[in-house]
């Protein structure tokens, strides 16, 4: 049986105002947006204890990484994103544009398959592709 | 809705309990039609965050009705949840009673400088010349100016190198004739030495400008006081001694006593070069044998408990009322106040034990001593003039010195695990001296206290590293038994500790 993905309000690093609740396929987008916006631990810290692997990308802006540690860091965006209890399966490819850091996200998920493409530079986080 | 009650107050819950029983709550009241309550979902966080801020309020509403209670404040309660408000001590005394909490204080002491070489040193600035303790490895500043003579010596005045706190091991019951080193190396050819006098200096409490001289060659620990109970000249006067604390002796109006008690004690009474009489009734003179390097006795912050203790003892005369011409309200304090106004007098006090007199209605004796120390006789005359300075009217009080009792712990044997031996023997160091010096929270020993031998034990045994203790043959000054004070019937006694664990116990290690 096909699970929901549930109603969460629309927001990745800030809160819309007024309040835009999202659902579905886009839901599990904006929460796999959200695990590569938040540092390790941060949810630990303010009480929730459950286990979530989450990386804070905005971290990484600015640095100078060579090939192998753009593999790097991509191979744990894929681990981050496939932590979500709603996902089967998921293939990340990281982009790194020099200005800008660019995640495009293919999930198989346990109500169908959803995308993310969200890009990540210094002033803002935009979220290219959400379905 | 009901208020909430003291309980509901104090009582700080857990997150999950604010979050089960008030936020999601809430939010169902709400109608909130969030459905992903998955970890990292926006309304899960938020409801973390609003639960954390309530657990926020939640404590400091605890922590400001628990510091409504004196109990809690002070320590004489443990508060719920663990909640420790005794922060707040200090300003509940000052707001509530006008008194402020005494503060830790330096050991000051008179040490003897001695200069082999014919180059005089200084003059020398306060904190040029630091000393160190060998036994103890206490470090001592000095606290004044000062020149060193060549060939020849000189008397400083040295404090300790920080306040006194038992808690963290900084005690300065330093012995005299002591080891003594210099630690600063710019004064080649002088020596440190802190020889205790004979007598302590005579301290004097009231008017008249007689003096009293002690001399001879007394035994062992003493403590006199001399009355003046008839105005007069030497040998018009007349006037009695109080001998450690025990019942006044007349010695009529002689001008001299010898061999008071019989411990090589010889008392001279002189008339002042001007004035008549000398000798003022009323007047009371104290000294000790021996004299003491220490010229103040250092002690510990007084603790929350101490002063809660000290504060409520001043309800029978609130805040040290004074008339409009500044002089103190008579007043016939309780025990306790006693107790409370001694402490108030002078900082150095930290044991006082009042007493009724077994055979004279009004008269109350006072007992005071430092920490770990017999106070300093200008303390005695310090404390002696406060109380007659009050006009009690209907009581006759008594400021005595207690007399102190060595304590000897012998025949123990500690094993202890490899590796962990000078930490357990400095805890242990430290825990026996703050028990036996009367600053032990948990156990106070106070004046004529009984020195519990299952404490010592327990102290021991629970120092960390320490796996075994030989319980049966520890003995207490040679008995394996309590030692109940005074060890001399009708005296009034102080325990007094100088033993190092390290070398006056027995050691063992296993792996």
């Amino acid at each position: 049986m096909a699970i929901d993905y549930g109603t969460d309000i629309a927001a990745l690093d800030d809160l819309p105002d007024p309040e835009v609740l999202v659902s579905g396929e886009r839901n599990a987008a904006y929460a796999q947006g959200r695990r590569l916006l938040t540092p390790t631990g941060a949810l630990e810290a303010i009480g929730d204890a459950a286990p979530y692997d989450s990386i804070d990308l905005r971290e990484q802006l600015g640095a100078r990484m060579s090939e192998q540690d753009l593999l790097d860091l991509q191979a744990q965006v894929h681990q981050v994103l496939s932590q979500d209890e709603r996902v089967i399966r998921v293939e990340a490819q990281l982009t790194d544009t020099g200005r800008a850091l660019q995640v495009e996200a293919r999930h198989e998920g346990t109500a169908g398959p959803f995308d993310l493409v969200i890009s990540i530079d210094s002033v803002t986080t935009t979220l290219l592709k959400a379905s | 809705m009901a208020l909430p009650t003291l309980d509901d107050l104090l009582k700080i819950p857990t997150q999950d309990e604010v979050l089960d029983q008030e936020v999601f709550p809430e939010l169902r009241t709400r109608g909130a039609r969030v459905t992903d309550w998955i970890v990292g979902g926006v309304y899960r966080t938020m409801a973390y965050v609003v639960a954390l801020l309530r657990l926020d309020v939640r404590k400091s509403i605890a922590a400001f009705a628990a510091a409504g209670f004196e109990d809690y404040v002070f320590g004489l309660a443990a508060a719920p949840a663990g909640i420790d408000v005794t922060a707040w001590a200090a300003l509940v005394a000052k707001q509530r009673y006008g008194v402020d909490r005494i503060a830790a204080t330096y050991t000051n002491r008179t040490i003897r400088l001695t200069n082999s070489t014919g180059t005089p040193y200084g003059p020398v600035s306060a904190g040029g010349i630091i000393l160190q303790f060998t036994a103890t490895g206490n470090r001592y500043i000095l606290d004044g100016t000062v020149t060193i003579p060549a060939s020849s010596f000189v008397d400083a005045t040295f404090r300790s190198e920080f306040v006194v706190d038992s808690a963290a091991g900084r005690t300065y019951n330093d012995s005299a004739s002591a080891t003594i080193v210099l630690v600063t190396a710019n004064y080649p050819g002088v020596t440190a030495t802190n020889p205790a006098p004979t007598y302590s200096s005579v301290s004097q409490a009231g008017a008249g400008t007689g003096t009293v001289t002690p001399s001879g060659s007394p035994s062992g620990n003493h403590s006199v006081a001399v009355r003046i109970d008839a105005s007069g000249q030497v040998t018009a006067a007349t006037w009695s001694t109080s001998l450690d604390g025990a019942a006044w002796v007349s010695q009529g109006a002689a001008g001299s006593v010898t061999n008071l008690g019989g411990f090589g004690i010889n008392i001279t009474l002189a008339n002042g070069a001007s004035g008549n009489p000398s000798f003022i009734a009323g007047t009371y003179y104290y000294f000790s044998t021996p004299g003491s390097d220490v010229t103040q006795v250092g002690r510990d912050q007084e603790t929350p408990t101490e002063l809660g203790a000290r504060v409520r003892g001043l309800w029978p005369s609130l805040a040290f009322v004074k008339d409009s011409a500044g002089n103190w309200i008579w007043t016939s304090p309780t025990v306790n106040a006693y107790e409370t106004l001694a402490k108030s007098a002078s900082d150095q006090v930290k044991i006082a034990f009042a007493k009724t007199d077994a055979t004279v209605n009004n008269k109350v004796k006072i007992y005071i001593a430092a920490q770990g120390d017999l106070v300093p006789s200008g303390v005695l005359s310090t404390v002696s003039a406060f109380f007659n300075s009050r006009s009690m009217l209907t009581d006759l009080p008594e400021v005595l010195s207690p007399t102190k009792r060595t304590i000897t712990l012998a025949a123990v044997t500690v094993t202890v695990k490899q590796g962990q031996l000078a930490t357990a023997q400095g805890a242990l160091q430290t825990a026996l001296k703050n028990y036996l010096g009367g600053v032990d929270p948990k156990v106070v020993l106070g004046i004529n206290g009984r020195v519990d031998r299952a404490y010592i034990l327990s102290l021991i045994r629970n120092t960390t590293g320490v796996v075994k203790v030989s319980d049966v043959t520890l003995t207490i000054n040679g008995v394996a038994a309590d030692l109940q004070l005074p060890v001399t019937a009708g005296a009034f006694e102080l325990a007094v500790w100088t033993q190092a664990v390290a070398s006056d116990f027995t050691w063992v290690t296993e792996a």
